[in-house]
């Protein structure tokens, strides 16, 4: 039996035995927990509903703004959930228990403040809920956890402020004229999705400034479309798509292939071993301006493994042969020809 | 009318699945909880709407076809951008809790998206996009005619519609035990053109682009025995009907009277591809110390062509006539590929967690095609030739596996500092089978194929420091090789740099950030030539240097004012050692010569935006875009072996807009967006016969109008 098959196999055996599994076991819950000055704080999930809980009407008293506002989330309506009940939900949720901080006239050492928080403790906070779902799960292990960028930075947890409505350039635009201007954004961003990547990645946006780029500063694609900006586990935080393909092909659906004569590149290193994603002045967001410069580093003759140096008759004094893709015109892979020519 | 049928079901079968969802949600009620969690404000839907219609004017100088290939913006009315945010209050039989609606860019735009996403807590969450682009792409320095001395096109001009759009839908989303359905689509339509070999030449065919596929995704989700579980299975369909077509004489890119031509020539793909994959994950937080996911992937992707050619036309030399030359070829292809990953971090201490990733990645690609030709020929009088068949097969087999495991510890030090330090780990393997049969005489090539394993170590670090509240530097650094030149094989050694810095003071925001990134691909060439050109096995590198120094500046003073400016500088070089043949006329008979390629580029962007209220009723905007890249400068190719190229190119794209506050409802909106683009013309000097690739520049004149609507509270606030 081929690998394949036993990996099939053992797919569908583990699919039928979690099944098996669900049907004579109960739903199993897990403590959560978040970090606040070093000390561990039991807040939410099956933690029990205990006289240290005073209640998000308690809390209103004296932070109304805030109650007004998360009231309008989700995160303000988890108690209508039967799912939910018996849980902690509302502001203690994520503040913890708040009888202390009550008793001591507002003590803000006798609470869970995310202001006095670093940005790992801060996501653990949220990650206590949202780390079970897929996108979610390697957040831990993400350029964004590295680099210390927590959930809060993007996210505003008590429901951001419907922007104030701004003239915006409707092609282009900058960082504070927001892409959908006055408009409101989903899941909780504290800025439409590339506004908000754009303004630490400045780069970026001067690469969707160049004549050849995907649309994204222009509303038609998210940076989220292909990147998972909670982490993941292909290089750059890039997604897949269509099982294991690179996100490319979720669109560029005619690359996918397979093909009986593989461009080997395109499989392996990916699309992005001749082509700049996010813009280029280059014809087709090629990494070089000529398409001949881009095939002849590789087919070069240094090495001859797996990437052929040019027949002698490509004669490079001749514009015929300066031009790979008039005839290699299946450059990204065909099914007649192993020269691409068809 | 084509592209209506094509999409139409798709959008009535969304539309019926939105409307399953509201008349299932309608039907469901809830069970409030006595927890004590905050109180939702009671009472009517609230909503928030704000629509921009218009018209757009266009005038465009030049080049035509550039444009179209940069921006193709047409004349017209349009969908500028407009959203709908709905939030019910608590009606039992509300169908959602939040509904947003987005619609970008339709009529007149080159790309138009409409994105909405709606839910009702505890049970369920809909998000869907659906977006139209309309690719057009004829440049004159690609894939130009060679034999033209200047270029007027390119002979794979495209000129289709892309529509594409998801669905995904989740049922329970809050619940313990939650179900995913999602649906994809992707169609693209329209002519464009390609080229076609034929006896020694090449010919420029019109085509008829026509490929789409469907996908289908359904899940489960959920926690069992404290894990967190999901599996996923989706289909996707894909089929390519892509057909070319020449239906008069066509004398092919060269041009001498000797040489073949074609009558006719038709070739059909017709490509029926199906991938059908699993998705199984797991993650688990296990004594809050300790947290792991993983996912599995297998995934199946197949492919089954047919290609069929007829063509008729005239062969080079003997000028003997091709009454029919017909071509079949039937393929089919298999790609299994299973991907692994398991991730786990350990929180040592309450300032220490350690990480460990490991993901592998299989797949072997095996095809195989019949490829079947006969050609029926007369001589230029009419005689019967000797007709030709060729019968072969192929079969390749291209396999790939690959393991990496990176390890990394972070350090919270104290809320203003934190750092990290990681190794990662990879090995790969790649290799290719090759077997080639005549089926007419039965001989076999068999290449035995070719095998290629390499390991690559990469160390990295990071910081993060916070000097005071509202300032923070973050730092990262990766050092060792990466595996991703595939083509040269040897590792790349690396040095990649990365710096940010965000402060604010005020009313002021700042960005500062430098990248830089080192790319050394050390090889040995292979002896080529022989006798006084011969090259013997010389050391040849590849190397990339890139430099991005990027800041911008916000300022805020008031909400009636707001100031957005930056600058981003981008230097690339590229130095690569090529071994090339340089024939006539620089050389008889043909040398290989050893030389560079470079590729050079010096961009500078430039942009800012500014947004003033100078009085309640009138608003002003005011934005300029500036790209400058300065190329290569004045390096110029000595040598015919070398190739040094950039794209010297400047572009201007001002534009300003006025908004006049008409009643609490609508604004009236006037603006006017120039687009100035220039480039250097480009020729290579070693080349027979020259070619120019002339300017491609033009200008762009997009005054419009509009009225912006607005609904809901927030309206007054503007």
């Amino acid at each position: 039996m081929s690998n394949h098959k036993i990996l099939k196999l053992c797919l569908v055996v583990l699919f039928l035995g979690a099944g098996v599994i669900w049907l004579f076991t109960g739903s199993v819950t897990t403590t959560a927990s978040i970090i606040a000055g070093g000390e561990l704080v039991t807040a939410t999930d099956s933690a029990p509903f205990d006289d240290r809980y005073v209640g998000s009407d308690t809390c209103a008293a004296c932070h109304d703004a805030q109650f007004k506002k998360v009231a309008g989330t989700k995160h303000g309506k988890l108690h209508t959930l039967s799912s939910w009940k018996g849980k902690v939900v509302g502001c203690e949720s994520c503040h913890g228990p708040g009888k202390d901080h009550v008793e001591s006239s507002g003590d803000v050492t006798k609470i869970i403040s995310f202001k006095r928080l670093d940005s790992k403790a801060a996501s653990e906070s949220c990650l206590s809920c949202h780390a079970g779902k897929e996108a979610h799960n390697n957040f831990r292990r993400g350029e964004h956890w590295r680099n210390n960028i927590g959930c809060t930075e993007c996210h505003a947890a008590h429901g951001p402020d419907l922007p104030k409505f701004e003239l915006g350039s409707s092609i282009r635009v900058g960082g504070s004229s927001a892409q959908n201007s006055g408009q409101a954004e989903k899941a909780m961003l504290r800025a439409s999705d590339p506004q908000l990547c754009v303004s630490c990645h400045t780069e970026v946006k001067a690469q969707f400034n160049k004549p050849f780029r995907h649309r994204v500063m222009e509303g038609t694609m998210n940076c989220s479309d292909c990147h998972n900006p909670h982490g993941g586990f292909e290089s750059k935080q890039t997604k897949l798509s269509v099982g294991a393909d690179a996100a490319c092909v979720k669109c560029h659906t005619n690359k996918q292939g397979p093909f009986v004569f593989e461009h080997g590149p395109l499989k392996i290193e990916g699309c992005t071993a001749c082509h700049t994603p996010h813009g280029s002045a280059n014809p087709k967001m090629l990494k070089r301006r000529q398409v001949r410069q881009l095939c002849l580093e590789c087919h070069t003759g240094i090495t001859e493994e797996l990437s052929p140096g040019v027949p002698s008759f490509h004669n490079q004094s001749q514009v015929r042969y300066q031009q790979c893709t008039v005839c290699h015109t299946a450059i990204h892979g065909s099914n007649s020809h192993k020269a691409f020519f068809r | 009318m084509k592209i209506t049928n094509g999409i139409m079901p798709t959008v009535s079968r969304a539309l019926l699945m939105i409307a399953a969802v509201g008349v299932f949600s309608a039907a469901y009620g809830q069970t409030p909880s006595s927890s004590p969690g905050v109180q939702t404000n009671t009472g009517e839907p609230t909503i928030n709407t704000s629509v921009e219609l218009g018209v757009r004017g266009l005038e465009v100088n030049g080049d035509h076809e550039k444009f179209r290939s940069d921006l193709n913006y047409r004349a017209g009315f349009r969908l500028f951008d407009s959203s709908i945010l709905i939030e019910e209050g608590r009606s039992q039989f509300r169908a959602f809790d939040s509904a947003l609606i987005q619609a970008s860019g339709w009529g007149s735009d080159p790309t138009g998206s409409f994105r909405m996403n709606m839910d009702r807590i505890g049970l369920y969450k809909f998000d869907s996009s659906v977006r139209r682009v309309r690719y057009f792409n004829n440049l004159k320095d690609h894939v130009p005619t060679w034999s033209q001395p200047v270029s007027t096109g390119s002979q794979h001009y495209a000129n289709t519609l892309h529509h594409f759009g998801d669905f995904d839908l989740t049922i329970f989303p809050e619940r313990d035990l939650r179900f995913r359905l999602g649906y994809g689509f992707n169609d693209t339509k329209g002519p464009g053109s390609n080229t076609l070999r034929f006896r020694g030449d090449e010919f420029q065919v019109d085509s008829e682009i026509d490929t789409r596929s469907d996908d289908f995704r359904a899940g489960v989700e959920g926690k069992l025995l404290g894990f967190n579980l999901g599996v996923l299975y989706g289909h996707r369909m894909f089929k390519d009907g892509t057909q070319f077509i020449v239906s008069s004489l066509n004398p092919g890119n060269n041009p001498a009277p000797t040489t073949a031509s074609l009558n006719t020539a038709s070739r059909i793909y017709q490509t029926r591809g199906a991938t059908n994959f699993g998705n199984f994950f797991f993650q688990r937080t296990i004594l809050d110390r300790l947290d792991i996911g993983g996912r599995l992937i297998y995934s199946e992707v197949t492919s089954e062509v047919s290609e069929r050619d007829v063509l008729t036309g005239r062969l080079s030399a003997t000028g003997n006539i091709v009454t029919q030359n017909d071509i079949v070829v039937p393929a089919f292809n298999k790609r299994p590929q299973t991907r692994g990953d398991l991730g786990m971090t350990v929180r040592a201490t309450s300032k220490v967690r350690i990480s460990n990733t490991f993901t592998f990645d299989q797949f072997n690609i095996s095809g195989s095609n019949t490829y079947f030709e006969f050609a029926a020929l007369i001589s230029n009088t009419g005689t019967p030739q000797t007709p030709t068949t060729t019968s072969t097969s192929s079969w390749r087999q291209f396999g790939y596996k690959r393991y990496s495991n990176l390890l990394e510890a972070d350090f919270q030090v104290n809320r203003a500092f934190a750092f990290n330090v990681g190794y990662r780990y990879t090995h790969r393997n790649v290799g290719v089978f090759v077997s080639d049969r005549n089926l007419i005489s039965g001989a076999i090539t068999d290449s035995g194929g070719e095998e290629h394993e390499n390991s690559t170590n990469s160390f990295i670090a990071g910081a993060k420091v916070k000097p005071v509240s509202n300032w923070t530097i973050y730092a990262d650094v990766e050092r060792g090789q990466s595996d991703n030149v595939f083509t040269r094989l040897a590792n790349n050694d690396n040095f990649n740099f990365r710096v940010r810095s965000r402060a604010s003071a005020g009313s002021f925001t700042f960005n500062l950030s430098a990248i830089t990134k080192d790319n050394d691909n050390p090889g040995t060439s292979v002896p080529v030539g022989s006798g006084s050109t011969a090259i013997p096995a010389t050391e040849a590198i590849a190397n990339t240097k890139t430099r991005i120094f990027s800041g911008d500046v916000e300022w805020s003073p008031s909400p009636s004012f707001s100031l957005n400016a930056g600058y981003t500088y981008t230097d690339l070089t590229s130095n690569v050692d090529v071994i090339l043949p340089i024939g006539t006329p620089i050389f008889s008979p043909t040398r290989w010569q050893f030389g560079s390629s470079e590729f050079y580029m010096r961009d500078s962007f430039f942009f800012f935006d500014v947004f003033a209220q100078p009085h309640k009723r009138i608003s002003l905007y005011a934005g300029y875009r500036f790209n400058d890249d300065q190329g290569q400068g004045d390096r110029v190719i000595s040598r015919p072996q070398d190739l040094i190229t950039s794209y010297p190119m400047r572009s201007h794209n001002p534009e300003v807009k006025l908004a006049i506050r008409l009643t609490r409802n609508i604004d009236w909106n006037l603006g006017y967006q120039y687009n100035s683009y220039s480039e250097d013309p480009f020729t290579s000097p070693f080349s027979t016969p020259a070619i120019l690739f002339p300017a491609q520049n033009y200008t762009a004149h997009m005054p419009y109008t509009s009225l912006r609507i607005f609904f809901g509270p927030k309206a007054g606030d503007r």
